[in-house]
């Protein structure tokens, strides 16, 4: 049977469960980040609004220019100060995703985005989000499923994993609940 | 060639000893490590964590790669970094229009 495991990386991993809530903030935990800025931190909430990640150290990626990096590249800051997006290593990506199973399988198709939580095709409401997979040069405006970060295809192998850099900017004042990721992939 | 690395298919065919590759790509049969279906040059293949060999079939021929110890951290070929930059400036190019599109619905309606 395959498995898909999605994890917010840290000094220690948190597993990011069904009904848990990957939740951008300021700072720190629930605090809030400033319209037009993007987030300082990430954690996981769990569905009764714990913490979950607190004692993990969670990685956190920011969103700082598109094509403002060399040659063209993106930036972005993970703790230490701006640095060009296709530095960052596996280890730093905040969302890691491993899809496995018993049979050695091809990864092929695969897609990450944010949309709306109801029509996969609608941005998310009230947020800007960018993504990228490990060692790409520009961030994606991954909104809705026609414009989703697109993943290199996997050889055959039993256990996959994949390294997102995420970022999220609020729009307007308030909490963004119609904002949900979303991750595709074709296994054969 | 080695493990938890990106390579581009046609890096990947000339690893594997197929002749003329690039007259290859989109006009026959093109399967690398069980992906079917390939028929750019420049789509991205990675060989995942572990992995010891990659089969290679172009229309009727068939070869196997041995594939080498894992890279420490995830790498990629110098060609599969072109196309990701090129992947990187059509992003770039989308990420701008969502943005004039979005700053478009915010002015005010007069």
């Amino acid at each position: 049977m395959a498995t898909y495991t999605w994890y917010l990386q840290g000094a220690s991993p948190t597993t990011i469960e069904a009904t848990d809530i990957i939740q951008f903030a300021g700072g720190t935990f629930d605090s809030a980040i400033t319209v037009g800025e993007y987030n300082s931190s990430t954690h996981v909430e769990s569905s009764v609004g714990a913490d979950d990640s607190s004692a993990n150290t969670p990685k956190n990626s920011k969103f700082i220019s598109q094509s403002g990096g060399t040659g063209g590249d993106s930036q972005v800051d993970i703790g230490g100060g701006t640095v060009d997006l296709d530095t960052i290593a596996t280890g730093d990506c905040p969302l890691k995703i491993n899809f496995a199973d018993a049979a050695s399988v091809t990864v092929t198709e695969h897609i990450l985005y944010a949309y709306d939580g109801s029509t996969v095709t609608d941005p998310p409401t009230g947020v800007t989000f960018v993504a990228a997979e490990q060692g790409d040069a520009n961030w994606t405006a991954a909104e809705g499923q026609a414009s989703p970060v697109t993943v290199a295809d996997d050889t055959a192998a039993t256990s996959h994993d994949f390294f997102f850099l995420i970022s999220v900017s609020p729009d307007s004042v308030g909490e963004k609940t119609a904002f949900k990721l979303r991750d595709e992939l074709t296994y054969s | 060639m080695i493990a938890n690395k990106k390579y581009t298919a046609i890096e990947i065919l000339t690893e594997a000893g197929i002749e003329k590759p690039e007259e290859k790509i989109g006009k026959m049969r093109v399967r690398i490590g069980g992906i079917a279906g390939i028929v750019k040059p420049g789509h991205i293949i990675r060989i995942p964590a572990g992995t010891k060999e990659v089969s290679v079939i172009v229309g009727q021929e068939t070869a196997t790669i041995p594939v080498g110890d894992d890279s420490e951290d995830a790498a990629v070929s110098e060609g599969a970094q072109k196309a990701i930059e090129a992947k990187g400036a059509e992003a770039t190019e989308n990420a701008e229009a969502i943005a004039k599109a979005k700053a478009q619905a915010k002015k005010p309606v007069k």
